[in-house]
């Protein structure tokens, strides 16, 4: 449907004429350049490499206004996770009992790293998810590659973890069962360079499924509930659980479970499992690459109205 | 996102900067809501309730260094649409867009901060349009005297007034001369001695081969420094000339609308969107 058409103002001049152009005006000024296509790709990284400071100013405002509003301010990305814990492990761990039923040892342990190193995805995902809906503004107003809105979500979150892992690792040694500080748990630095890949990756993906589509948004929070239950947070994936041999090998694939167990056996005294770290890095890189080649793809649209 | 290295290209005065070519711009608006993800799957053409909105339609034009082109049209006509798409912020439907550098749309505002200081923000929104870290800091008296915002620098952004805070946009977005620069309607906030120092920026600018779109509903401000006027009319070229006659021909077509309207009494104007 078309609005109906306005007659012509009398302006009392000449009609503009179109320019007699060139099929391509670069044939006769060669020093044009057009508009509106992609960067390549080096002079892509080189712009954004060039706003680092922009996508670091960002997030740092954002804490700060978020720690304005409520009276417990900051605290409260921290005091989240650890209700959390509180209320998991009430109904898994003392009403269900999984610890001497399930073959689970030391659960309250097992549990807190599974709910702190999950958050960081999670809460890295719902962020990214928002960027460019929420900077339409920025993003009609200035030209910057648009790869820095998803980068500052994630470089906030990793900021609000960072606050978090030594928290996590205070706790474990508190709790009954809980492991003694060990060598192992520098591989946490590993761990969390991976994630933060990964959570880079699948937020770029996000961002751009919910800018061409805003009921994304509201459906993310039960697809991350579920994802949520299905890598292992609060209870083992194993067949002590789940009978079936071949779920047991699909949900052991995925790359939340992978993470979650490498901070495990970091952290906790399992013994390292070389495929676990593996198919974790792996998983991480080809999210990244792959979930940086998605939103890239769509660069020129999200000024789009 | 494309090239922003500012000012690498020299061009001299005369050499077309930005050639427009048959521009159409084309906005899907969904009838009250965002589109849903249903819609994508259903294939029934009326369930697909959305509305083409034409907002530039057939625009050509060559615009030469040296030149300051003023843009005049009534609200909705497609002026700012027409810019944004000229510097790549919003997509173009049809035609081509050549330029000699990417454009730099006055616009920093955007990615200021209300609560940091002045000081961070002149490095926000610096660095958001691309200027270097270190060139910042090496201009950043520079920026702040020219903003005349001295005292307030370290305070929270909040705490200026808009008249201040429009000068120190226009201060940052124009810290590394762009060869392409747009204004949309922001001087308007300045006072008089400020409108001034910023004419003769742009006039300076313009000396130096420079290119600047204006976009305001001031007509003396488009008459203090345009050499060129285009005209759009629900988006399209109504015309594209020297200045005075563009902005008399403009004014009287608006005197006349005033007119009419008031002879019909009450009733409303013609829906301009």
């Amino acid at each position: 449907m078309t609005p109906p058409d306005h007659p012509r103002p009398h302006t009392g001049l000449p009609a503009p004429q179109r320019p007699d152009l060139p099929a391509d005006p670069r044939e006769r000024w060669p020093h044009l350049r057009r508009v509106g296509i992609r960067l390549p790709l080096r002079e892509y990284l080189r712009e954004l490499w060039r706003r680092r400071e922009f996508a670091i100013t960002v997030p740092l405002g954002e804490l700060k206004a978020q720690n304005q509003d409520s009276a417990l301010g900051q605290v409260w990305h921290l005091l989240n996770p650890l209700l959390l814990i509180a209320v998991y492990y009430l109904i898994f761990g003392v009403l269900l009992q999984v610890e001497d039923r399930r073959g689970v040892e030391n659960y309250l342990p097992f549990l807190i790293v599974g709910v702190i190193v999950f958050d960081f995805t999670r809460s890295s995902i719902q962020a990214g998810a928002r960027m460019i809906v929420k900077n339409r503004k920025l993003v009609q107003s200035i030209n910057f590659p648009r790869a820095i809105l998803p980068l500052s979500a994630i470089v906030s979150e990793a900021i609000s973890h960072l606050y978090a892992i030594p928290i996590m690792l205070v706790l474990v040694t508190l709790v009954q069962g809980g492991p003694t500080p060990q060598w192992t748990w520098l591989l946490l630095l590993v761990v969390f360079v991976l994630q933060s890949m990964f959570n880079l990756g699948i937020s770029m993906v996000v961002a751009r499924l919910s800018f061409h589509f805003r009921d994304v948004q509201q459906l993310l929070p039960f697809i991350l509930r579920l994802y949520f239950y299905s890598s292992g947070v609060l209870i083992p994936i194993n067949n002590e659980i789940i009978p079936n041999q071949t779920l047991v090998t699909i949900l052991q694939l995925n790359p939340a479970y992978l993470i979650v167990e490498m901070a495990r056996e970091a952290v906790l005294v399992g013994p390292l499992d070389p495929q676990v770290w593996l198919l974790g890095a792996a998983w991480s890189v080809a999210m990244l690459v792959g979930g940086f080649w998605f939103f890239r793809a769509a660069e020129n649209e999200y000024g789009r109205v | 996102m494309a090239v922003s290295e500012p000012a690498t290209v020299s061009v001299s005065a005369g050499d077309p900067t930005v050639v427009a070519d048959r521009v159409d711009i084309t906005y899907r608006i969904y009838a009250d809501s965002a589109p849903k993800l249903r819609k994508a799957f259903v294939r029934d053409r009326r369930q697909r309730e959305y509305r083409a909105v034409e907002a530039v339609r057939d625009v050509s034009f060559v615009a030469r260094s040296g030149e300051a082109i003023g843009i005049v049209g009534h609200n909705g006509s497609g002026k700012s649409t027409l810019l944004r798409g000229i510097a790549g912020l919003v997509p173009i439907t049809r035609g081509d867009v050549y330029a000699s550098s990417i454009p730099v749309l006055l616009g920093v505002a955007a990615a200021l901060e209300p609560d940091l200081s002045g000081r961070r923000n002149v490095l926000l929104g610096g660095t958001a349009l691309g200027i270097r870290r270190e060139e910042l800091e090496e201009r950043f008296e520079e920026i702040v005297e020219f903003a005349g915002v001295e005292e307030f620098i370290d305070l929270p952004l909040r705490a200026f007034s808009s008249g201040m805070r429009s000068r120190l946009q226009f201060a940052i977005a124009t810290a590394v001369t762009p060869e392409i620069l747009m204004v949309d309607e922001s001087l308007s906030t300045g006072d008089a001695e400020f409108k001034e120092r910023s004419d003769e920026r742009i006039r300076g600018m313009l000396d130096d081969a420079g290119t600047v779109f204006l976009v305001s509903h001031t007509m003396r401000s488009i008459r203090d420094v345009c050499t060129r006027v285009l005209w759009l009319d629900h988006g399209r070229l109504v015309a594209d000339g020297d200045t005075d006659q563009v902005v008399d021909a403009y004014e009287r077509h608006m005197g006349d609308l005033k007119r009419r309207r008031r002879k019909r009494g009450k009733r409303p104007p013609p829906e301009t969107r």
